[in-house]
């Protein structure tokens, strides 16, 4: 029981205990900063790849419906010209 | 890529071609780490911003950035973003010398951009911002000064594209890469602009 006593009185003191030491900043402003500037340079990175996958995905589609379109295949949604529906 | 580049781009993966060429997707890598660069920069300045206590950011014994100046600065920029997007399209309907002839205009705007940019700093060092005067100045240097220095670069790249694009010797891969390293720099300024300036 004495072993485990120093732990459950820190227990009993969450707020002195901070993972970190610099976002425990005491102004608010600077607390939002450090919350914001951290989703932006982990989500920056993740929404540049995003939207280069999503790049060449799309045209990747549209590549594939060109092709297509150039073979005489039907693409999906547009008359097929005169073809029997 | 407006529908006329997605034409472009089918055509050439109908004719065997790649969908985008080696250049722009090596640009495209070194765009990425340069945005993070600036990420990394502005993100910093944030912090140190939020970090000092109300009403002394700016520093008060520091010049006032010039923000009206500036903004006309900004104009132009953009408006060079603007001048290489329209050589970008005349390159693929009305040959090289049209495309040229908006890539001298680009260049134009981006070296007065640049030569602008260093007039304000002369001025600005005249009256006390300097790198280690305040954390403002160490920030505003660092940062705008990584910017032009990509500016510079920029210009230099697309100079050397504009005398190929006039010879009518310059690859389509080339300026791809030119075009999205300028584009690069043209969009980050407005970003730095919001957070250093205003």
């Amino acid at each position: 029981m004495r072993r485990i006593l120093p732990f459950l009185l820190l227990l009993a003191l969450p707020d002195v205990a901070q993972a970190c030491a610099v976002c425990g900043a005491a102004v608010d402003r600077n607390k939002s900063a450090f919350v914001g500037t951290t989703i932006l340079l982990s989500l920056l990175p993740l929404a540049m790849l995003g939207a280069g996958l999503w790049w060449v995905g799309r045209h990747r589609n549209l590549s594939e419906e060109f092709a297509d379109r150039e073979a005489g295949v039907p693409v999906r949604g547009q008359p097929t010209g005169g073809g029997k529906e | 890529m407006g529908p006329r580049g997605t034409e472009q781009a089918l055509n050439t993966l109908a004719r065997g071609g790649r969908l985008v060429e080696n250049g722009v997707v090596g640009m495209a890598i070194v765009v990425f780490v340069e945005v993070m660069l600036f990420a990394g920069f502005i993100s910093a300045f944030i912090i140190v911003r939020n970090s000092t206590p109300p009403g002394l950011w700016p520093p008060p014994d520091q010049p006032r950035l010039p923000v009206a100046t500036t903004a006309f600065n900004t104009a132009m920029l953009l408006a060079s973003g603007v001048a290489l997007f329209l050589a970008q399209r005349a390159f693929g309907r009305r040959g090289h010398r049209a495309a040229a002839r908006r890539m001298g205009v680009a260049l134009l705007l981006g070296g007065f951009f640049v030569v602008f940019q260093g007039v304000e700093w002369v001025r600005l060092i005249g009256q006390g911002l300097t790198l280690t005067s305040s954390q403002l100045g160490a920030f505003f240097y660092t940062i705008v000064g990584a910017h032009a220095l990509h500016a510079t670069a920029a210009i230099v790249a697309v100079g050397n594209q504009w005398r190929a694009m006039r010879e009518g010797r310059l690859s389509p891969s080339a300026f791809g890469a030119g075009q999205l390293f300028w584009y690069f720099v043209v969009l980050m300024w407005p970003v730095i602009y919001w957070q250093v300036y205003l």
